[in-house]
């Protein structure tokens, strides 16, 4: 650890001998380096940056050892037969290395600029005597030697790699090559990016979705000049080249993508000025005013601005919090909440006008596409609202005021959502709508007439319809406690989505990896029978109310797996077992939901800092220790 | 019964302790002022008053209410005024009091009048249907203590009212908080500027990181204040001798010869001041100006606090 966070200073200089055409006479300027070796050293000092490399080094070890396994233990592998293989291995590990540069690279440099304009000391930095583009510079490289540091920890993987033969020293100097252009490509997104935006949260988010445009560009942009490097070699065509012809490509594609890095330095820049001072605004309010200002204007011109649904005044009079979540907070208003509804409904009336009118008969469900865009939006709507009513309340810092009020805490909490229930009772509509549809529909299609059927058509509309009373809670709640504890909206609405991804996925991804360590060790028996404790962690996942198809997907838990194609192994007296996955499923839910709801209410005093009975402390006298 | 009781208030942030041990004891109807520079825990200790910081060692009470063990009948007995004023961008005046008017839950048939009330009181009456956020400084400073008047608390704890005010929202402000001593209330008011409390207060305490390095009525703290004076001599016929003798005059601790004048400080109680003008006198000195001062405030209260910083 303590020999990589040295490295930096050893490699601050060598940049001119690279190919830094135009850096070289930046940096040759600079007398010394005062804001890179600034930077480098506080990098070192900071704790999270060795917990990070640590974590890097884990899972690059870690994926590299399962790609080795999956390499040498193919039906060819074992011994002598590895030599020379090394080049499979070689191009996984410089992919391995690129991405790391596209997901972790952004991250480090996006808030290069922004923290400094959001600890208000960029001001500062811009007194004293650095130019615009010395700073830029300087920031951009301190975050590319990080980077640096990151990969040279693949150092000894690559020479195990070399040590298997089949990798030229070509090769190598060319992945160099590669990597450091790469990087300093997409250091220099971001850094364009951390000179435009005010905070690193914004910052954060535009710096991956630049990264993804352009990259998707570039590839465009790659397939073109490749033509052209065709030309000067053909890596097909002669069986040895030289390695002053293998490397003429890479330096090509380099010095391409340094002409792009370029352009993205220099308007950083002359932004780092221009935009240095800008005032923060509130994006999120930003969009939805623009789209409160679109349906207006659609109102007008449509029906002559008539006003269905209109907001009631007045003044508060029981639950003060309450009210103002649902009169007062933009996003808690019934006129938003109302158009909401339109967006998720509209489509879907559409949809069942056509399918009534057409009066086809289709064994594929019209409706499937709709649970999921109705849970995407019910997801983002509920995410940004729950995490929203204490971190903006906190950000405004009218938090303290409110709780110095009588008020006990789970009042606080409860009228603090109120927008947010009523948001779900309203995201609750749609969902009815489809299911009601949908039961009337397959009913219509395939009517029931054996047990199996029938019953699969009521699990299907339980499970369908119990959904969204059960999840949009479970992520209300989620939503509530990030937002109570981390400090920005921002990092609160991360949380929040990465925690439905992961309840959602893990559970799946374990029952599989279960499922298919156990189909090694038992083939031919059901699911059920080979892993029971997989299958039930597969009932956990939420996707599998949300999304239902084949009612529950019970069939492939108990389907013998040498008879695919037998649909019921279950006795039909047995009918009624296939409730107890769902009773499960839902079980698990509520519980969740409760202790979710219980320890919000706990824990809310306790990190609000708000003074809750305790008992007393009788001595006083006893701390006077120090 | 006390308003205000703090014994050995101890506050710890990690490893800083910020308050270590500080005691008060306030009786009813008093305004005391709590001053200290940035970061003597001024904040810290009337937070801790005001139920939002739990974690604290020794005891506090409030009207004879335990801040632990009671918090919510605490809360009903304080007014309490951040020394932020958070955003409110979606309220206008009116709304704003209403809406704590509703959370203190005043009766439904009182709320209109209390809040006609306080907005007379407090000269906002005009403002009623303006946005929050329009509102100037020093607007928004007193329409929160129009918001801690609503519900008609026995103590108010004002954490820096006054700062970022320009001069005429201070005087409002002063005139204010002199009309809140009036209706009896006991106040505990904190600043880092000495001067800006001494009018109003009928006790101070002096804090500097986390210690309570004075306390007492104003008159107690002036006579402190007061025990090191400075006079300041012009004599028709100066000589080097006569600052000699000067400086080795038993009570007198400094001699300072400036260009139109001597400045002498001299220990209260060791030499009055009379007797350091026959003394002059007698050396044959004659003497043009001859000017007894007390120390300044601001110079006592660097005095006061000097040292303590460690
Ligand atoms: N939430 C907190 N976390 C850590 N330290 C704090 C916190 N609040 C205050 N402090 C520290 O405690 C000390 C006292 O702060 P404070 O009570 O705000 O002082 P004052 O109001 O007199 O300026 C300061 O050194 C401050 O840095
Ligand atoms: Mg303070």
């Amino acid at each position: 650890m303590q020999s990589s966070s040295q490295t930096p200073t050893t490699l601050a200089a060598p940049p001119s001998r690279m190919p830094f055409s135009w850096l070289g006479t930046a940096i040759s300027n600079m007398a010394s380096l005062p804001l890179l070796t600034k930077e480098l050293i506080e990098q070192s000092h900071s704790k999270r940056m060795y917990i990070l490399r640590v974590l890097y080094a884990v899972i690059l070890y870690g994926f590299a050892l399962w790609q080795y396994d999956t390499i040498t233990s193919g039906p060819a592998g074992g011994g002598f037969v590895n030599l020379g293989r090394g080049r499979e291995f070689f191009t996984i590990l410089v992919d391995i290395q690129k991405y790391a540069i596209y997901l972790l690279l952004p991250a480090i440099t996006c808030g290069a600029v922004t923290v400094e304009k959001e600890k208000d000391t960029l001001g500062l930095l811009l007194l004293t005597k650095l130019g615009p583009m010395t700073i830029v510079v300087e920031k951009l490289l301190s975050r590319v030697i990080a980077m640096g540091t990151y990969q040279l920890l693949s150092l000894p993987l690559f020479a195990i790699v070399y040590g298997m033969g089949g990798v030229e020293l070509s090769g190598l100097i060319a992945a160099i090559i590669e990597l450091t252009a790469l990087s300093i490509a997409v250091a220099s997104v971001s850094i364009l990016c951390s000179t435009w935006f005010r905070t690193t949260s914004e910052a954060f988010i535009m710096t991956y979705v630049l990264v993804l445009c352009i990259s998707g560009c570039i590839q465009f942009d790659m397939e073109i000049f490749g033509s052209i490097q065709m030309r000067f070699y053909n890596p097909y065509a002669t069986a040895t080249p030289s390695l002053t012809q293998a490397l003429m490509a890479p330096t090509l594609i380099a010095i391409h993508s340094f002409i792009f890095s370029g352009i993205f330095v220099l308007i950083a820049s002359r932004t780092l000025f221009r935009r240095a001072f800008v005032s923060p605004k509130n994006i999120l309010l930003g969009i939805f005013q623009s789209v409160d200002r679109f349906f207006n204007a659609l109102n007008d011109s449509t029906t002559g601005g008539i006003v269905l649904v209109k907001d009631r005044e007045g003044l508060p009079l029981f639950q003060p919090i309450s009210w103002r979540e649902t009169r007062k907070r933009s996003l808690g208003t019934f006129r938003y909440q109302f158009r909401i509804l339109t967006l998720l409904l509209a489509p879907l009336i559409f949809v069942i006008a056509a399918v009534l009118s057409e009066g086809r008969v289709d064994f594929s469900s019209p409706f499937r596409g709709f649970p999921v865009f109705f849970w995407l939006v019910a997801t983002i709507c509920v995410t940004i609202h729950s995490t929203g009513v204490i971190a903006a309340e906190r950000m405004r810092q009218s938090l303290d005021v409110l709780l110095v009020t009588p008020l006990t805490a789970s009042e606080i909490v409860f009228e603090k959502l109120s927008g947010v229930r009523r948001l779900i009772k309203i995201l609750i509509v749609p969902f009815a709508v489809l299911v009601t549809f949908q039961a009337i529909w397959s009913g219509y299609v395939m009517p029931g007439s054996t047990l199996n059927q029938t019953n699969n058509f009521w699990l299907e509309l339980v499970s369908t319809s119990l959904a969204p009373f059960v999840f949009m809670p479970v992520l209300m709640w989620v939503g509530f406690h990030f937002g109570l504890r981390l400090r920005s909206q921002m990092q609160a609405i991360l949380a929040t989505v990465a925690a439905v991804l992961v309840i959602c996925m893990l559970p799946l991804a374990i029952a599989k990896y279960l499922d298919d360590v156990s189909l090694a060790f038992s083939p031919g028996v059901s699911r059920w029978n080979r892993a029971p404790f997989s299958v039930c962690l597969s009932w956990i996942s939420p996707l599998r109310s949300m999304f239902v198809t084949n009612n529950f997907g019970m069939e492939d838990d108990f389907r013998s797996y040498n008879a695919p194609n037998v649909p019921n192994v279950i006795p039909v007296k047995y009918e009624l077992l296939r409730w107890v996955p769902l009773t499960i499923h839902f079980g698990f839910y509520g519980l969740v939901l409760a202790c979710l709801r219980q320890s919000a209410l706990n824990s809310f005093s306790k990190v609000v800092k708000r003074s809750e009975p305790q008992k007393e402390v009788p001595s006083v006298q006893r701390d006077d220790t120090t | 019964m006390l308003a205000v009781e703090v014994e050995e208030l101890r506050i710890r942030y990690g490893k800083l302790e910020a308050v270590k041990g500080i005691s008060l004891k306030i009786p009813p109807g008093e305004v005391f002022g709590f001053i200290g520079p940035n970061g003597a825990g001024k904040s810290s200790t009337i937070r801790v008053l005001a139920t939002l910081l739990p974690e604290f060692r020794g005891s506090a009470r409030i009207m004879n209410i335990s801040v632990r063990a009671r918090p919510h009948e605490v809360r009903e007995q304080i007014g309490y005024v951040p020394d932020f004023f958070g955003v409110y961008e979606d309220l206008t005046a009116r709304e704003y009091l209403h809406f704590f008017a509703a959370a203190y839950r005043l009766p439904m048939s009182k709320r209109k009048a209390v809040v006609d009330d306080v907005l007379q009181l407090t000269d906002l009456t005009g403002k009623i249907d303006s946005q929050v956020d329009s509102l100037s400084r020093g607007m928004k400073q007193r329409l929160s203590l129009a918001r801690v008047l609503l519900h008609d608390p026995a103590v108010l704890l004002l954490d820096e009212p006054a700062s970022g005010l320009d001069p005429r929202a201070r005087i409002e402000m002063r005139e204010l908080l002199k009309a809140l001593k009036e209706m009896g209330k006991t106040i505990i008011i904190s600043s880092h500027i000495l001067h800006e409390l001494a009018q109003l207060c009928t006790r101070i305490g002096i804090i500097e990181t986390g210690r309570m390095v004075a306390q007492g009525s104003v008159a107690e703290i002036y006579q402190r204040l007061g025990v090191l004076k400075i006079v300041h001599v012009q004599v028709a016929n100066q000589s080097p001798e006569l600052i000699a003798k000067l400086r080795s005059k038993a009570g007198v601790t400094h001699v300072d010869d400036q260009v139109d004048r001597i400045s002498i400080r001299i220990e209260e109680g060791k030499l009055d001041v009379e007797d350091l003008h026959d003394f002059i006198h007698d050396q044959g000195a004659r003497i043009r100006m001859f000017q007894p001062e007390v120390m300044d405030m601001e110079t006592a209260f660097m005095k006061l606090t000097e040292g303590q910083t460690a």
